[in-house]
């Protein structure tokens, strides 16, 4: 009778624990029935999660410079700014400093596409900030919402099949009672899914300036309203050039796909108590990438000397942004509540006789 | 005819014995407050009295006062003894009194508020109310407050006012059969910090949830809104099963002490009540 041994090792290909058998002097999986010999098994790291081979993702990217666009360095924060070749003057979008009107001679990369501003959207910063009862007096002005500039965003747009499969250890738990004792019962198993989904134009900024969450948080655009670039969708807007390459923000897509797939997976064991990845095998098939340029307004807006900066998508009209909170005011409502609620919390304990 | 009046004379003589042995234990007693334990001012007791022969008059029941420096020779200082056991000890000791002054049997009504001060250690000290009879079930639902009551008084040594105030619940039970709502109080230091500490968390926590309103930045962690519809294809699904743990623990025993029922003294007849240390 062949002698096994229960070692920690898991399996490479489905990350089930492995067995040794001394039989055949290698281990097996009695889950997914691999075989695999020590050096194999001892140089495989199965929960390491190693970034997704996109491939040759970036043909479909142009190299053409843009003619007929001017763009500026902003002498503040550094922000590289580009606008049609008849822009006089302006503010930057990122500090609210004038931008010094000195040509820059490096050109800007022709996008793939571009989705145009849509009019009367900054109106919503105001809609915002109503109802902010913490929102210090006049911080957000008329006049600033007239100087509101529309920007338009690089981004990159992933596409990919991915596929492949995940092994989860899950456990499910059933309690029940006697006249003496409570018991609960949990039974464990492993549970690996098979299967593959396409995803399309995945979004990531191209734009180091732009703060990275406040660009996730504008999500979703409608994409059906991407049209092909023409220089004369700038007139009147500014727009930001990419010094994010593809491949630099590769990570962030790599990263949002795969807690998808795994999200889609977990739902397939939606009758577990518990469930918890263990491995994962997956790979990404027909991956692309497009530059295209995306409508934001930007309002940057100073308080005890810090910057608070919203965003409001070109396209949609949702509203992002931090906004500060007035000290005094923070007080003045902690105080009051704090007042009313005590006289509340006293008088019920005076009915109550406590 | 000898024989007819021998009858009649056997008649009227059993028929008295039986009137006299039931008139033994229904006779009212000579005194109803028995000060024991020196605890009454003697116009006190004059008024305690009198007001304890009122009401078992009005309402056909016995009332009792009864203070005591001893409860039984066996015991000369209860203060090490659990709250538990000293309570059964008074309220045997309680029971017994009461069952010696109305006699033993549920057709027997009365009540009887018992204060012990231990005449050599005056700070091991109790009280006990008992009922029997009808009062069992009368009083059943009001012994908790009319303990309440009770010992507030005792707690301030005024004895005088405790008995007074367990006359005054007697009163109302046996008019209204439940005792009025005590006037409010004003909640103790204690609670109202409490209150300012409950009152404080709450607004803290409103405000706090103000501030989160005013920041609605979220990094996006999927990519869910990019998936392609029908894309989705669940090739394989395969679970196995591991193994099975079963834990058991104990169940927690339900049972729980405290006043407010009833139970039976050593003679058997039913009683109800309760007290405590105070």
């Amino acid at each position: 009778m062949a002698e096994k041994e229960l070692l920690s090792f898991k399996c490479p290909s489905c990350g089930a624990p492995l067995t040794y058998d001394s039989d055949s002097s290698d281990f097996a999986c009695s889950y997914c029935d691999s075989h695999f010999d020590f050096e194999t098994v001892k140089n495989a790291d199965v929960n390491a999660e190693k970034p997704f081979d996109w491939g040759d993702y970036n043909k479909n990217v142009s190299t053409e410079e843009l003619e007929g666009t001017v763009s500026y360095v902003c002498q503040s924060c550094g922000a590289e700014i580009v606008a049609d070749a008849t822009t006089a003057a302006t503010r930057c979008p990122y500090c609210d400093n004038v931008v010094l009107m000195e040509p820059n001679l490096t050109g800007f990369v022709k996008p793939n596409g571009v989705i145009p501003f849509k009019k009367g959207l900054a109106d919503r910063i105001k809609a915002f900030c109503k109802g902010k009862w913490l929102l210090p007096k006049n911080f957000v002005t008329a006049n600033k919402i007239k100087e509101v500039q529309g920007v338009y965003v690089p981004f990159w747009l992933f596409d990919c099949t991915c596929d492949g499969d995940a092994t989860y250890e899950t456990t499910r738990v059933r309690h029940w009672s006697d006249s003496s004792y409570n018991y609960t019962e949990t039974s464990y198993y492993y549970a690996t899914i098979d299967g593959s989904m396409s995803f399309s134009r995945i979004p990531v900024d191209g734009s180091v300036k732009m703060d990275d969450a406040l660009m996730d948080s504008l999500e979703p655009f409608d994409y059906s309203q991407l049209v092909e670039f023409a220089p004369g969708y700038l007139s009147g807007y500014l727009a930001d050039r990419f010094d994010v390459n593809a491949e630099s923000s590769l990570p962030r897509a790599d990263a949002r796909v795969r807690q998808s797939v795994d999200q889609v997976y977990r739902g397939q064991l939606s009758e577990f108590s518990s469930v918890m990845r263990v491995a994962s095998n997956l790979k990404l098939t027909d991956p692309a990438v497009k530059y295209v340029l995306l409508p934001v307004y930007l309002i940057t807006s100073k308080y005890a000397g810090k910057n608070y900066s919203f965003a409001v998508n070109g396209q949609t009209g949702k509203v992002i942004g931090s906004l500060p909170v007035s000290k005094g005011k923070f007080w003045s409502f902690l105080l009051g509540f704090s007042a009313l609620f005590s006289a509340i919390a006293y008088l019920i304990a005076w009915w109550l006789q406590l | 005819m000898k024989r007819i009046l021998c009858g009649i004379a056997v008649c009227l003589l059993l028929l008295s014995v039986f009137a006299l042995t039931a008139g033994a234990a229904n006779d009212p007693p000579s005194t109803y407050v028995e000060d024991g334990a020196g605890l009454f001012f003697a116009s006190e007791k004059s008024d305690l009295e009198a007001r304890c022969r009122d009401l078992s008059s009005r309402y056909d029941t016995c009332c009792l006062i009864l203070t005591t420096g001893s409860l039984g020779n066996e015991y000369t200082d209860l203060s090490d003894v659990s709250d538990y056991e000293f309570e059964s000890i008074i309220m045997a000791y309680a029971d017994d009194y009461l069952e010696s002054v109305i006699g033993a049997g549920d057709e027997n009504d009365g009540v009887v508020l018992v204060i012990y001060v231990n005449e050599n250690n005056p700070s091991d000290r109790g009280y006990w109310v008992s009922t029997q009879g009808k009062e069992v079930y009368g009083f059943k639902s009001s012994v908790e407050q009319i303990k309440n009551r009770v010992k507030a008084k005792l707690s301030g040594e005024d004895y005088g006012a405790a008995a007074s105030t367990f006359l005054d619940c007697v009163e109302y039970v046996e008019r209204d059969g439940e005792l009025p709502e005590p006037p409010k109080e004003l909640p103790s230091l204690g609670i109202t910090v409490l209150c300012v500490v409950i009152g404080f968390v709450i607004a803290l926590i409103i405000v706090l949830s103000m501030k989160s309103k005013m920041k609605n930045v979220r990094t996006a962690t999927t990519a869910d809104n990019y998936l392609v519809n029908n894309s989705v294809n669940i090739r394989n699904r395969n679970v196995i099963f591991i193994r099975k743990d079963v834990t058991r623990t104990r169940r927690e025993s339900s049972s729980s002490g405290g006043g407010g029922g009833s139970h039976s003294s050593s003679s058997g007849t039913s009683h109800g009540g309760g007290g405590g240390r105070f």
